[in-house]
Formats: structure tokens, sequence, C-alpha cells
């Protein structure tokens, strides 16, 4: 049973009202001479005990009927577990608050998170004392303790998040919580909207996780704030494709944009849609028609400055939830296009630095070599293109470069002279292979190997095929290949993992000799890295000599750039969450209103790290969010005990009932038993002292 | 009635009155003037013919004074209705050339005028009975005791009291006068507060002939109460009745006038039943 107006329980002692008007009563007792003293003192004798004891009934039906009003007035509903009446207190209350951007609903003028705080925050008072409080705030990934009610007041008072929910993993955390903290008995409150995709998981996780509480020592209860309410009217807006034509003065930016209601009527509407430039100051109001649930329709802007790039939002008016009424985005270059060298010595350095950036006068093409030293605080995504020569990056670092990749980034790595088992990407480097002369010895260089050839003859392994249709490897735009079969390579590893071969490699060009991969192309979610079996100098191949790596290199990094500065898809358009900043990593707002200061990890808006800038938009599956019914949620928890606390919608089954008219009948009934009790007796039973008016007395039976 | 004048009341004595009573026969010693001539005369016996004789009444009204009957609203305490019944009486007795007394009792006698039939000594009544007041507690037993010794020719004894005292006690006073022969009456005067308990609010009761106290709540021991008043009453009314004395319960609320006029009837009714 839960109180929603419980603060009319602190008028509880009002119960003791009568018995202080009784005892009042007593005190303010009236003094009469009296002659009839005898009488007086034979009935104080013989007052029966029914009397007394109706006495004390009058009085405690009276106290009854107080007690029984002030429940009525706090408004008493009882939840889907009537045991939890009379269970006891918990000795922890862990609230999972969900601040995914579908919470910020508003059914009639409240949100869903305010509400939700609203309840949590009612119920708590319950719970003031000898109860720990914590908290698994949705943009959190930890638990916090909380002191006191005024302190999880201040922490819950912050709005939704643009990044979604995952319901499963919170738990689990409350669950690890759980083991660690060892606190007694507990109640988890999960203040949360039911949709689907934060709630969506296997139900061999559920059971885990349902299981996982089962074994802990500890009996931990569910209760289920379900703020799953429908909203009356929401659209949703996302620009889902962005491409810039053109360039110059006659540069073009063509959005797609996509409008979504979550109505499937027929009724034609018409959505204003406007599409701000927020580095031109300029906006473009659009109608969208909408015939049925979604309307998806391409908006095309003249851009003034293609190069220097830009960013913006498209808006629709204000609804039910506000959270999904914008959608960020980001186009054209923003600032030189750098790559980052490592090498194992100097020259192939410097080598790499001039291959990647060969005209020292193009400050829009930087390369920088980076020291071994540094190599772990390096922010790789600083730069369009990394190039590793070497042993394969571990560690910390492996990590670093592969989510650099993952996001749009371009990594090529060279082999070097030291044997490593490192794998990167699922990539290793083999053995060292160097061709040899007729007396068994190794060439020292490939110049060396060039001039022991014979007329026409070719000495060492030399590739045999190559992708010539995409790639770094494709041919000129005038259809001219690259020269790679006249390549010489003394000294060459090989590659080992799965991935795709652009290149290979054979020791002669006749059929039945195995071709080698030569160069590798691991392909990650919007970058790729590319393994290259040889290095550029002397020892190693002729790729310190031939036009190839210098047009791959320009190639790789020009991809790099283009991925990074969102000119030929949406790469810079990210989900909340999807990557999660560095403790090193300071990204800045750029986009929105002025002054507003957001959030990356959990906030949309337009972000910067460096020369980097982002767009950051709530998930996709955060538009008109479907939502769950109460019952399949709690289904979820299996055998664990669920209060489900549902928002009071009419009609509902499962509601928790307002059960005050209970109180006010039994109010009524107690008053009715008082006024029974002090019913005055009828004429008939009433003890009558005759008295004749001629004081002549008729005979009496005693 | 036994008096020693001509009064209104049947002498148990023959006299001289003009109401003949019977003929008996003339034994020695008799006067001869007594002889009726005329039956001598016809049939040689000697008769005296006998009268009944007419005498005055002695009354002794016997008035409680003693704290209890002050009790009662301001001027209809139960001892101003005393006082007013008492007055009249004797108002009435002394008019008709009866002796009336009047005896004035507490714990102890207040007042004792024995009875006279002169109109002084009627006065002399209404002075004491005005200056009367009501003081202690009762000495209504021991006093009725006292008097019925006292008091050794018959006479008819009005007691107005409100008789708050041991039953069986005042039951044996009843008895004692009856065994001297009065005729007596008894007023019984409560005040109607005290026959209903009529009181809301818990009342700290204070005993107005002693230092007792009680804090009583009326609702809770009116039921006992009333049960104590009832039985009470009913042993009083029928310790009058066996010892045929006239009984009278007086709610001060009543007109006095009303119970002395019914009082007065049935006397009246009552010597005619015995004549």
């Amino acid at each position: 049973m839960t109180f929603l107006n419980l603060s009319v329980l602190w008028g509880l002692p009002l119960i003791l009202l009568p018995v202080l008007i009784h005892l009042f009563n007593r005190l303010r007792h009236r003094k009469l001479p009296w002659a009839a003293m005898m009488f007086l003192r034979m009935a104080n004798r013989k007052s029966t005990r029914y009397a007394k004891v109706r006495q004390w009934l009058v009085l405690l039906f009276r106290v009854l009927a107080v007690l029984l009003l002030l429940f009525a007035l706090s408004q008493p509903r009882l939840d889907g577990l009537p045991g939890w009446m009379f269970s006891d207190k918990p000795d922890v209350v862990v609230i999972v608050l969900d601040r995914s951007p579908s919470m910020d609903g508003r059914a009639d003028g409240e949100s869903r998170l305010e509400k939700s705080r609203e309840l949590i925050l009612k119920g708590m008072e319950g719970f003031a004392e000898g109860t720990r409080i914590a908290l698994m705030d949705g943009s959190s990934t930890y638990v916090q303790e909380v002191g006191s009610v005024e302190a999880l007041k201040n922490m819950m008072s912050g709005g939704v998040n643009d990044a979604s929910s995952d319901l499963v993993a919170q738990l689990e955390t409350v669950q690890k919580w759980f083991k660690t903290e060892t606190p007694g008995n507990g109640e988890i409150w999960i203040a949360s909207d039911l949709q689907e995709s934060n709630w969506a998981a296997s139900g061999d996780d559920w059971r885990r996780l349902t299981e996982g509480f089962k074994i802990l020592p500890q009996k931990v209860r569910v209760r289920l704030l379900a703020m799953n309410e429908p909203l009356t009217s929401n659209h949703s807006v996302r620009v889902r494709e962005l491409q810039l034509h053109g360039d110059g003065e006659r540069a073009e930016l063509q959005l797609e944009v996509e409008v979504l209601r979550d109505k499937s009527e027929l009724t034609e509407i018409a959505v204003p849609v406007t599409i701000h430039l927020g580095t031109e100051s300029r906006k473009l109001d659009v109608d969208f028609k909408l015939e049925g649930t979604s309307h998806t329709q391409f908006v095309k802007l003249s851009i003034d400055d293609p190069d220097q790039g830009g960013w913006g939002w498209v808006e629709i008016p204000d609804d039910d939830n506000s959270r999904d009424n914008r959608s960020y985005f980001v186009y054209g270059s923003h600032g030189s296009s750098s790559t980052a060298v490592t090498a194992e010595d100097s020259y192939m350095s410097r080598f790499l630095q001039m291959a990647a950036a060969p005209n020292p006068a193009n400050t829009n093409q930087v390369s920088v070599a980076i020291p071994e030293a540094s190599r772990v605080e390096t922010e790789w995504s600083n730069h369009a293109m990394v190039l590793w020569q070497g042993a394969l990056p571990e560690g910390d670092t492996a990590k670093a470069l592969l989510a650099y990749a993952d996001t749009g980034g371009m990594v090529v790595c060279f082999p070097g002279q030291i044997d490593s088992e490192i794998r990167f990407a699922g990539i290793r480097w083999g053995a060292l292979k160097a061709t040899q002369n007729e007396q068994g010895r190794d060439y020292p260089s490939w110049r060396e190997m060039v001039a022991a050839q014979g007329e026409g003859e070719h000495l060492g392994p030399r590739v045999v095929s190559w992708e010539e249709g995409e790639g770094p490897l494709a041919r000129t735009e005038e259809g001219y290949s690259l020269p790679m079969d006249s390549l010489y390579f003394s000294q060459r590893r090989s590659i080992e993992g799965d991935g795709i071969i652009l290149a290979s490699i054979a020791r002669d060009s006749k059929p039945e000799r195995k071709a080698e991969p030569l160069i590798v192309r691991k392909v990650r979610s919007k970058g790729q890295i590319l393994f290259i079996g040889s290095a550029p100098s002397e020892q190693w191949s002729s790729l310190n000599f031939s036009i190839v790596l210098p047009i791959v290199l320009q190639r790789m990094v020009a991809a790099g750039a283009a991925t990074d500065s969102g000119r030929f898809s949406s790469g810079n358009m990210m989900p909340v969450g999807d990557e999660l900043s560095r403790p090193n990593e300071r990204w800045i707002s750029v986009g929105g209103e002025e002054g507003e200061s957001r959030d990356f990890n959990t906030e949309a808006g337009i972000y910067r790290l460096g020369k980097r800038v982002v767009a950051v938009n709530r998930p996709e599956h955060e538009d008109l969010a479907s939502l769950m019914d109460g019952d399949e949620a709690v289904a979820l928890f299996g055998e664990m005990p669920v209060a489900f606390f549902q928002e009071k919608r009419e009609g509902t089954a499962g509601d928790p009932k307002e059960i005050w008219q209970w109180f006010l009948a039994l109010m009524a009934m107690a008053l009715l038993v008082e006024g029974f009790l002090i019913l005055p007796k009828s004429t008939d039973e009433r003890v009558v002292v005759s008295r004749p008016t001629t004081g002549k007395v008729a005979a009496e039976v005693n | 009635m036994v008096g020693n004048i001509v009064g209104h009341h049947k002498s148990p004595y023959r006299g001289s009155s003009v109401e003949f009573a019977e003929y008996r026969k003339y034994v020695p010693g008799d006067d001869p003037r007594l002889l009726d001539w005329r039956v001598l005369a016809r049939t040689d016996r000697y008769f005296i013919r006998e009268f009944e004789a007419d005498t005055n009444l002695r009354c002794y009204i016997v008035v409680d004074c003693s704290e209890s009957m002050s009790f009662g609203e301001k001027g209809m305490r139960k001892f101003d209705y005393a006082r007013k019944i008492a007055a009249t009486l004797s108002y009435m007795l002394s008019h008709q050339g009866d002796a009336v007394g009047l005896q004035l009792f507490d714990n102890g006698v207040a007042a004792d005028i024995p009875p006279r039939r002169n109109p002084l000594h009627l006065k002399h009544i209404f002075d004491t009975l005005a200056k009367a007041k009501t003081q202690n507690e009762t000495g209504l037993v021991q006093e009725l005791h006292q008097f019925a010794e006292r008091i050794r020719q018959r006479a008819l004894v009005i007691i107005i009291s409100d008789c708050f005292c041991d039953v069986d006690d005042l039951l044996n006073c009843f008895e004692h006068l009856h065994f001297q022969k009065h005729d007596f009456a008894l007023f019984h005067l409560l005040d109607p507060l005290e026959l209903d308990l009529d009181l809301d609010r818990p009342i700290r009761f204070q005993d107005m002939e002693g230092s007792d106290v009680l804090l009583a709540e009326p609702e809770i021991i009116r039921e006992p109460y009333l049960e104590a008043v009832r039985e009470y009453l009913v042993r009083i009314h029928e310790g009058c009745n066996k010892h045929n004395a006239d009984y009278r319960r007086v709610s001060t609320d009543q007109p006095y006038d009303a119970i002395l006029a019914d009082f007065l009837v049935d006397r009246e009714v009552l010597a005619k039943g015995r004549a």
C-alpha cells in the first residue's frame, strides 16, 4: 500500500483528540452540592462493568474514526502485491532511473521523467530513516549511494538524455553493487516508460539476471513505476543522409529528411520543418505533407563555402515529446587532413611523412611523426590517416586505433625488422622472407637485386594480381593501371589472418605457383585498416622508389579526410553513446542554442574535438518508441517479487486501487457503532421513578 | 382524637354532644341525670343514654431542616417547600380549633413549639418557620424516636423531610410511632433532579451534609442511581403502608396546593370511614 498524500499521516497524533477531549472534559467538570449522596455512592458501587466497557468502546471507536479519516485523506493505494503491506521495511532502496529521450513524453503537461521523480520522492518519504538510498541513474554507469532524500532530489533533478537506456545492463550493475556492498534486504525501484528497445534483451539475458538476484543472500524485490501512458500527438524528425554536390560558389547540400508520426491515420497533415544552417545563420521552412506514418523528402540548400564545412539541424514544432523534434548534421571539410606516422627508424619515418604530405607548402595536408613514447596519449581522431611501420600496435594503443578506425579513420601498417606475435584487427605479421641470390645469400637491398638480374629478368617475387576496380590500387580516372607489377621486393613479411586481399605476390608469374597476399584490407564500421607486406626502404622494396606508394597513401588520406568530414556520407553523424569520450578528451559543444553546454556522452548536438566535428543524434530506435505493456515487463522478472505501479489510466486493469473510499466506509461504520453505543435507552427500558402530581403513590413493585 | 377541649374531631370517649351514640344499662354510680326516664316509665328498666363526645386535635408538624433540605433551585428549595406545607397546615388546623405544634430538627431539635390553639400561637409558628435555617446533618431517626417517647398522648404527626437516612432505621421509627398509637403522615420531599439525575458532563458531587466528594459521569451512573432511588422510595412507601401512615411523595416542581388538597380530602374520607 502506498500513500499519495503521505504528509497527511503527520496528522496521526490527532487520533488522540477524542482521548484528550475526554480527559479535558473530565478536568473541566463542574462542582455541584448534592444532597442525595447515599444514592450516588450506591450507584458508583453498582455501576456495571458493561457501562464502563461501553465508555471505553465509545472512546475507541471515536479514535478509530479519526484514524480512518486520516487514512482516507492520505489517499492510500493498494498496489498489485498486497503482501507488501505487511512486509518489512527494506534496508536499501536502489532507484533505477530511465532517462532515455522517450521519458520526455508529456501526456498531460508533465513529462514522464518528472512524474517518475515526483512519485519516487513521495514514496521515499516513508523510508526517510533507517533505509539506505542508492541511485542508478540512466546517465551513469555505476550505482551511487545517496545520503538523504533531499540529496536524492538534487541528484535526480537533471532532464532526460538523448542516449538509450539499457535496463538489463543497469540492473546487472545494481546486482554487482548488491554483491560488493552486501547491504540488507533491498528494493529496486525502476522508473521507466517500458520502451521496448530499452527493455529488449534475449530471454537468456533476463533469466541470467533474475537468477543472479535469486542467489543473492539478500532478498531483493522490484517496484516498477511504469510511465507508459501513450502520447496523444507526437512527431519526430531525422536527417537520414546528406550529400554535398559541386564546389566553390555552386555547391549544394542535399538533405534526406524523414518525419514520422505515431498515428497511422489517413488524414493528411502538413508538418512544418525548419532547416537551420548554424554556420551561415540561415534557416529554411519546408512543409512536409504526411499521409501515412512517415514521410521522407530531399531538401536542397545552396552552400556558400563548402570547403569550410558547416553544421546545422532540422526541427519540427514542439509536441508531446520535444526530445525527438530535432536532428543535427555536419557537412564539408573541417580543416587540414593530417597523417600521423610511427616508424622504426628516422628514414622510414621521414619517407612516410613525405609520401603522405609530399608538398610542404600545402598546409592543408600535413604529416606528423609520433614518437614511440607518446603513442599512448596521441589523439588519433585528429588525423585522417595513421601510418604504422614496425611491430603491430598492442594494448591501449591498439584499442584506440581500432576505435579510431571504427569511427572512420584510415590506418596503414607496414612490417618491421623485429619478429612479433602481436595480432591487430585479426592480422599478424608472419616470418621475414628475404630474396636470395644463387649462392643462397640475401640481397642487402632491392637495388642490388635489380643490378644482379639479367635482361628481361625480374628477380624476387612480384605482384601478380591487384584490385583495380576500387580502393587505393584502382586505375586512374584515365584508365591507367598503377605499376604494381614493376615493384621489387628484397624483403617482406607474409600476412596471416583474414581480410580482403587487394594485391597478391608470387615468386614468378607461373600460374602453378601459389600467390601470397601482399596488401590486405580490413574494413571496420566506417574506416579501414590496410596491411602492406613490405616497407618502403632500400632494404625492403622499391616502394620507396615507385610512384605506387605515394598514390596509395594520397588516396587513403583522401578517403580518411572525406569520411572525417562527411563529404560523401553521414559518417560524422553518430548516435549518442556510440562513441564515448575518453578521459583525456574534451568534446566541445558547438551547435545548438547560444550558451548551451552539452555533454557529448549523453546529449545530442554538434561537437568538436580538435579538428574533428561530429553531429550526435539520439539513436534511431528512440523515434516514436513503442512501449510494452506492464504485464510484459513484469513477466521479464520471472519469479522475482514485483509490485507493479502504473500511471493512472482509465479502465486499465492492474492499476493500483485507490482504497480511500474503504477507509471512509470504515469510518462511517465506526461512527455508527459509536452512535449505537451512546444511544439513550428506550422509554420502556429506562428506570422511571414515579412522581404523582398529588403526591399519592400507587402500589409499586420493587 | 383525644383532646381536652371540644373540637371538630371525634373523641374515643363518650361525651355530651348532640350526636346520640347508644343505650346502656344503668350501673350503680352512674349519674342519675343520664337515666332515660321515658324508657324507665314505659319498661321499668334503667337505661342510660350515651352521646358522642367531640374533641379537638393535637397535631405535631415535624420539619427536617438539615442541610440536605436546602437542595434545589433558589426559591424552590426543598426546605422552602416544607415551610409552605407546614405553614399552610398550621393555619388550617389552627383555624378549625385544633392545637398545632411545630418541631424543627437537624441533628438535634432546632425548635420545639408545643401544640396550642390561640391565634398568637399561630403567629409564633409562622415566625419560627420564617427564621428557620437549614444546617447540619439530618438526625431524623433519632429525633423521631425521641419524639415518639416524649409525646405520650395520641396525636397527628406530620413529618416533612427528604428522609435521606438509612431506610431500615427510618422504618423502625415508623413502627415506634405506630406503636405509640400516633396517627402520622409523611410528606417525602424530593427535588426533580434527585429523582431523575438529568445531568450531563462529569460532575464533582459534594456532599451537602459532610465533606465527601464524588467525581462521576451522570451518563454512566444514571441507571444504577435511579435503581437505588426507586428501591429506596418503594421501601419507604411500603413501610408507611404497613404502619397505616399517609405517604405523600412530593417533587418540589409540583404545586403544593394540589398536594395538600388531596391530602386533606383523603383525611376527610378516612375520618368518615372510621365513623
